[in-house]
């Protein structure tokens, strides 16, 4: 099916743009799901030998999730932040869904990878740098 | 933005991108970075199916090209983390490995230097026993202060870090356990001067206790 390319591509990041606020809504149904009382997680921790910069994060987003934010400040300390980006990133996955079109594309685009990036060190920087 | 191409492997392409963006961002992550490998390789191989299809089909290879190099990074990110886990935990396990030896030395030593040690320690449990019998419990008290010097010396030995002597050690903390409960059973026969004796050596050993 022959089509033009910038039709392609502003169809490609729509899908792209759903697929990652699908996983980020799956981010938040597991944490909803799994509470930090139960500590009944399908990911094992990794952190084998001592507990590390992300021990404690899965715990913090279920306890995010319940509204009680000092106690997943408790768990680990990143995890408001980092929760944070996920809810950023899911609001704005959804909101390029519904204003991009072909006259904006490239500048959706380019502002997408520098706001994202940009968030990503911002919100990840804690739980990165420290070890 | 106007050439025309097909649509041949965009779909691969687009989840190859998905998960290698995922791997890239969990990458990063100190543990839980290892993990990135798996959706890191399976976009690899989407990206790469998606590529060759593209290739012969005319179909565009931008996001495709794009998926390729987010997913390798992101793999090789995971690998590090991977081979610096697995480094640590080899590392933890080796220690461990030969702390158990280290342990079985020392309770060999115990088994067949026991008494040894014990007698460097003091004359044993057996004299304690003789010298109670003989009522000759100035000697008595000697061993238990002996045995009680000898167990704050290791102690002291170990809360500095030094573990060479675990067998030692361990002689000495049988040895304290043994001679105590003699010595309490010996002791309402002390003298005035005895009981007071006695108990300084036991203040001394529960100051160290304490420590």
């Amino acid at each position: 099916m022959i089509i033009q390319k910038t039709q392609l591509f502003v169809k490609n990041y729509k899908l792209i743009n759903l697929l990652f606020a699908g996983i980020f809504g799956m981010v938040f149904l597991y944490s909803g799901i799994f509470s930090a009382k139960k500590n009944n997680y399908l990911i094992p921790s990794a952190c084998i030998v001592k507990p590390c910069a992300s021990t404690g994060l899965s715990r913090g987003f279920s306890e995010i999730m319940r509204f009680n934010f000092k106690s997943a400040k408790k768990f680990n300390n990143n995890s408001i932040t980092i929760f944070l980006f996920f809810l950023i990133q899911f609001f704005l996955r959804l909101l390029f869904v519904k204003i991009l079109n072909k006259k904006n594309c490239i500048t959706i685009l380019f502002s997408d990878i520098s706001f994202s990036i940009l968030l990503y060190i911002y919100t990840f920087n804690g739980l990165i740098f420290t070890n | 933005m106007s050439e025309e191409k097909t649509n041949a492997g965009q779909g691969l392409g687009i989840a190859g991108f998905v998960l290698g963006i995922l791997a890239l961002i969990i990458s990063f992550i100190p543990c839980l970075g290892m993990y990135a490998l798996v959706p890191g390789i399976i976009a690899i191989i989407l990206s790469a199916i998606g590529f060759s299809q593209a290739s012969k089909s005319n179909g565009s290879k931008g996001l495709i090209i794009a998926a390729l190099v987010v997913s390798i990074l992101g793999t090789i990110i995971a690998g590090w983390q991977y081979y610096a886990i697995s480094h640590v935990a080899n590392t933890y396990v080796d220690a461990l490995e030969n702390f158990d030896d280290e342990f079985k030395d020392a309770m060999d030593d115990i088994e067949e230097d026991g008494n040894l040690d014990a007698s460097a320690l003091v004359s044993g449990t057996e004299d304690i026993d003789k010298y109670i019998k003989e009522e000759d419990y100035d000697k008595v008290i000697d061993i238990y202060e002996k045995t009680v010097d000898k167990y704050i010396e290791n102690l002291k030995n170990m809360s500095e870090g030094n573990l060479s002597n675990l067998g030692e050690n361990m002689a000495a903390v049988t040895m304290v356990t043994a001679v105590t409960v003699k010595v309490a059973a010996a002791e309402p026969f002390f003298s005035d001067e005895q009981r007071e004796r006695f108990e300084k050596i036991q203040k001394k050993y529960d100051d160290m206790e304490k420590e």
